[in-house]
């Protein structure tokens, strides 16, 4: 899925703030595989995942109004919404990050993931293949599974310097691979 | 301050992440919305990471999504804001306080501009101060290594203090031998006046050698080097040392 063109999001949020319930099944549809991908990689139960998805969409429209498109999409925040009550609810639980009982889950996760891979998104996929595979483990594990980066240096016994140093690199990397394919995607645009 | 050195500094990077504490991210807020460049490169790190996390999304289960809408569905509806639109009355005295706005806006991104920057600054100054204190344990870590290696390996001397003057006193003395450093520790001296200072003494096949003056202050003290010693002496000399031990001012004495 791609992002929504900016002015349908500006008035799905204009009808959020309005308070209108039909905007949220709206919100729904377009964002909650984009949530439930990061809420699902950090919170590895099925059941507390779903409650921390039901979590999040309630917090996204009781807190709708202190949404301020000057600071960023609206993307960007509802996914540090989900992501913030997702690591919230480790605690809670008292459990790990899933990382670090991922064994098992794994085939399960990726199992859901195959399925949901959208037409659009195979241009991404293809491209994140050309991220390094160290930079996309920094990035899964910080991101995705809840590690703070002294985890990450512990669990993969690399200096903690490193691990700052690669995940630099890495959302670089990934800024500027998504740069190259937005100017792809304007060329094909101007050629057909 | 310098916003390219902020940019490639990699905190704007901490920040898309949601790996900086309180301090940190309300700073990154604070300047990106008073930097334009700033808050460039952090938009455009978020809209990566917008992209990484769609390009893996997993699509929760079918029946989750009535349940959700339902949940929202059963919130207590919100408080409508502005129901009944206000439309002010157009008066002169108005049009002349509508500028009042603009003013209050200015001054308030100038209060705003300089609280980020004393939150930039005192967030560096707290790093520095860190950064500092570690230096100088450092040092005084590099210090104690240096003097654990001087006198692991040096002839320890006990220099006593002699009946005349004060029988507690007492120096401790390393003499490494090899590299032919000399250190002292005081245990116990009387206090000088200020006119005054002490004056250690080698004493070679019975000749006095100085070996440098001292004040009384803590932990060990490096001296001049001395190749051959017999014994090692103390006297009260005036303030910078003499050429020669005054002898009838000797106050501890220690045989190698």
């Amino acid at each position: 899925m791609m992002m929504e063109p900016a002015q349908s999001e500006q008035s799905l949020v204009q009808a959020l703030k309005a308070g209108n319930k039909a905007a949220i099944a709206r919100l729904y549809d377009s964002y909650s595989a984009a949530l439930y991908g990061i809420i699902s990689r950090i919170v590895v139960s099925e059941n507390l995942a779903e409650e921390a998805l039901q979590d999040t969409f309630v917090k996204i429209w009781n807190n709708i109004e202190s949404y301020d498109a000057g600071k960023g999409t609206l993307f960007t925040w509802m996914r540090r919404i989900a992501h913030n009550t997702s690591i919230d609810m480790l605690r809670q639980k008292d459990r790990q990050p899933s990382g670090m009982t991922l064994d098992g889950n794994e085939g399960h996760i990726d199992a859901q993931f195959q399925n949901s891979i959208a037409v659009d998104t195979i241009g991404v996929r293809h491209l994140l293949e050309r991220l390094r595979p160290e930079y996309q483990q920094v990035i899964d594990m910080l991101y995705f599974q809840g590690y703070t980066q002294q985890e990450v240096s512990d669990e993969l016994s690399i200096p903690l310097g490193t691990v700052k140093t690669r995940t630099r690199a890495a959302l670089n990397d990934l800024r500027k691979l998504f740069a190259t394919i937005i100017v792809l995607l304007l060329i094909l645009s101007w050629l057909s | 301050m310098n916003t390219q050195e902020y940019i490639t500094s990699g905190i704007l990077e901490d920040y898309a992440l949601g790996l900086l504490g309180p301090q940190e991210t309300k700073e990154v807020e604070c300047l990106s919305s008073i930097y334009p460049e700033i808050q460039e490169h952090l938009r455009q790190l978020e809209g990566a990471l917008d992209r990484y996390a769609q390009a893996k999304a997993v699509q929760p289960k079918p029946e989750l999504r009535g349940n959700i809408l339902a949940a929202i569905d059963q919130l207590p509806p919100k408080r409508q804001q502005n129901e009944t639109p206000i439309v002010p009355l157009v008066t002169q005295e108005a049009k002349i306080r509508s500028i009042r706005p603009y003013q209050w806006a200015a001054a308030a991104s100038v209060v705003l501009a300089l609280a980020c920057l004393a939150l930039y600054f005192s967030t560096r100054q707290t790093q520095q101060e860190t950064l500092a204190q570690l230096e100088q344990i450092k040092s005084e870590n590099e210090q104690l290594a240096d003097n654990y290696q001087a006198i692991r390996s040096a002839t320890r001397v006990e220099l006593k203090g002699l009946e005349t003057k004060d029988p507690e006193a007492l120096v401790t003395l390393f003499w490494n031998k090899q590299s032919q450093e000399v250190r002292i520790e005081v245990n116990q001296l009387p206090a000088t006046a200020a006119d005054k200072q002490y004056q250690l003494w080698a004493l070679v096949d019975g000749n006095p050698v100085d070996l440098g003056v001292f004040d009384l202050v803590n932990g060990l003290q490096v001296m001049k080097n001395i190749p051959k010693a017999q014994a090692f002496a103390i006297t009260l000399e005036k303030k910078g040392g003499s050429p020669a031990p005054t002898l009838s001012e000797m106050y501890v004495l220690g045989n190698v």
